[in-house]
């Protein structure tokens, strides 16, 4: 048993474990939304709830494929490339090459299997460590998303593609349809799989997953695989609403900024210390960093403030981590 | 009685093994009997580890071939020794801290059900490592969903044999277990070793106690700078003999293998 806890009291150790754990978030939910309710008008009007459902979806389905990619023990920085790239590709199919959307969305999911291929050759037969080896690839996405488009915006004007991500069957839109879907999938597949299974072991110690007779490499290169394609449909999502493609210099996706995702799926507690994810906490994350944002955009502060509060969540965040890799708390 | 007609259970011939100049392993042959527990003794360096990972498929031999019951084995993969089986224990148990002891029994072999045998029986593994780790390596775990990292040196051991017996392991190779452990842990893996012996297996155990070694091994090989010295019956040799083999005083001219 681990001792080495300085926090003695029995109080300090229960606040630990209640930020550890994540039940804060439950807490800052509601709080967050008592607060808005008060000071923001329309926080509680059924559009802006849409609105936060809107935001909440393209990065809760981005920041699920991205935990499970941590959970093997890789980061994928490529995202925001590859994001940009296939929001380009499959504007230019569709309003260009007049290819039907079903295709589109065919194409930009081997697309992006193929970002997830070329980013595990580099890591796994290359060994470069994964944050390193995308960062470098997302320059290359770009760039050929940028080739792809000849630097021009493409705007989705032709019906079938937007009107297709933005209706809403049963009265709940598109994107939150898939979120849900996304959400389920990969929770079975990470909790009640033997390719779950694998890949919580191969975060965890890929030598020992190694030597149990997990083939670690390929339990990798589908991680990889899997974040691409989850972050195509999040880019999908978003070329649909803004009806254009990724702007350069400037990925006009939600993606466009990794912070968000990364935060997402470590107040969720995913662990950059690999082999520990909880997606169904990272659906908590995303909902409360969303009704967060959402609440001081209505209340017209200066968006500088809101760089700032993620960045200190983003620290916060960092420290239960690290915290939780090194303090074993007992449950 | 084990008498030289006898067919191995695990033969190495010529297997070698280089680090860049360092040659780790030299050309060893090694019969292994079955249902015995052979101690693997030597110095530091003298690649009893290596030759071991060799077995194990955690390293390619760079010559050589293994023999598994008198037919070549191909093991190039630690899956292709648990498909001859041969289920290694290593030295740091290379258990993972943060999953439960169930999903580290089963890692790897898991049991699964349903469309393309898709999910995990998360049901089948728990009964069935709660029965092996309760009536075949009889050891106190009381709680098999109860994360690795929260077991002590013994338990851990147990979930490690565990395993092994898990993946159907005739051949169990153990690697200094009780290297780390303290006197009463120590009992523990010895009462351990010999419920596997006392079960039909055969244990491969490297170690540096010669006093364990006389107490719970039927054989001793010895390796000394990455060759196989030779392998000595303990009921027909002494101390005395092991020691000067280890340091490399004594030749093979009498020895059985």
């Amino acid at each position: 048993m681990d001792n080495q806890t300085r926090l003695s009291p029995l109080f300090g150790r229960k606040i630990l474990g209640f930020l550890i754990s994540g039940n804060w978030m439950y807490l800052g939910i509601i709080s967050l939304c008592l607060v808005y309710a008060f000071i923001a008008p329309n926080f509680l009007s059924l559009q802006n709830l849409d609105n936060i459902l809107a935001t909440a979806s393209v990065t809760g389905i981005a920041v699920a494929g991205w935990t499970i990619c941590l959970a093997s023990g890789q980061i994928d920085a490529s995202i925001v490339g590859a994001s940009g790239m296939l929001s380009v590709i499959a504007g230019v199919l569709f309003e260009r090459v007049h290819v039907p959307f079903p295709l589109v969305l065919v194409i930009i999911v081997g697309v992006a299997g193929l970002c997830g291929l070329i980013n595990s050759i580099f890591i796994l037969e290359g060994r470069i460590f994964s944050f390193v080896a995308t960062t470098a690839t997302s320059g290359v996405f770009l760039a050929i998303g940028m080739l792809v488009g000849q630097n021009k915006i493409v705007y989705i004007n032709t019906p079938g593609f937007a009107e297709v991500i933005l209706s809403r069957p049963l009265g709940i839109p598109v994107s939150t349809w898939m979120l849900i879907f996304t959400y389920v999938v990969l929770y079975t597949l990470l909790n009640h799989t033997k390719l779950g299974a694998h890949i919580y072991a191969t975060g965890a110690n890929r030598s020992a997953a190694r030597l149990a007779g997990v083939s670690d490499k390929r339990v990798i290169r589908i991680c990889l695989i899997i974040v691409a394609i989850v972050v195509a449909m999040a880019a999908l999502i978003v070329t649909a609403r803004n009806r254009q493609t990724a702007m350069f210099g400037v990925t006009a996706t939600a993606i466009s900024n990794i912070n968000d995702v990364f935060l997402g799926a470590l107040l969720g507690g995913a662990s950059l210390y690999g082999g520990v994810a909880r997606l169904e906490m990272n659906l908590v994350a995303v909902i409360f960093l969303a009704i967060m944002s959402n609440g001081l955009l209505l209340m017209t502060l200066p968006p500088h403030w809101l760089v700032t509060l993620k960045g200190i969540i983003f620290v916060f965040a960092l420290t239960l981590d690290t915290l939780r890799h090194r303090i074993k708390l007992n449950k | 009685m084990i008498l030289e007609t006898d067919i191995p259970i695990l033969e190495c011939r010529q297997v070698s093994k280089s680090f860049g100049a360092v040659q780790a392993v030299k050309k060893v042959d090694w019969k292994v009997y079955p249902e015995e527990v052979v101690a693997l003794v030597g110095d530091n360096g003298a690649g009893k580890s290596t030759l071991i990972k060799l077995i194990a498929g955690a390293l390619l031999r760079d010559e050589g071939e293994f023999l598994i019951k008198g037919k070549p084995a191909h093991i190039n993969s630690p899956e292709d020794a648990f498909h001859y089986g041969i289920a290694t224990i290593y030295q740091d148990l290379a258990l993972i801290e943060s999953r439960d002891v169930v999903q580290n029994m089963f890692l790897g072999a898991e049991l699964t059900y349903g469309p393309f045998r898709l999910f995990l029986n998360h049901k089948g593994m728990e009964n069935e490592a709660k029965r092996i780790l309760e009536e075949e390596v009889h050891s106190r775990i009381p709680n098999v969903r109860q994360l690795v990292m929260r077991l002590s040196g013994g338990q851990r051991q147990a979930v490690a044999v565990g395993r092994a017996l898990l993946r159907g392991g005739e051949i169990i190779i153990m690697d200094e277990p009780t290297a780390a452990l303290g006197v009463e842990q120590t009992r523990e893996v010895l009462r351990l070793i010999d419920t596997l012996r006392s079960k039909g297996k055969t244990v491969i155990l490297i170690s540096h106690n010669l006093s364990q070694v006389f107490e719970i091994a039927d054989s001793i090989a010895v390796m000394y700078h990455g060759e196989m010295v030779g392998t000595r019956r303990v009921k027909e040799t002494t101390r005395e003999e092991i020691v000067s083999m280890i340091v490399g005083f004594a030749n093979d001219a009498l020895g059985v293998a």
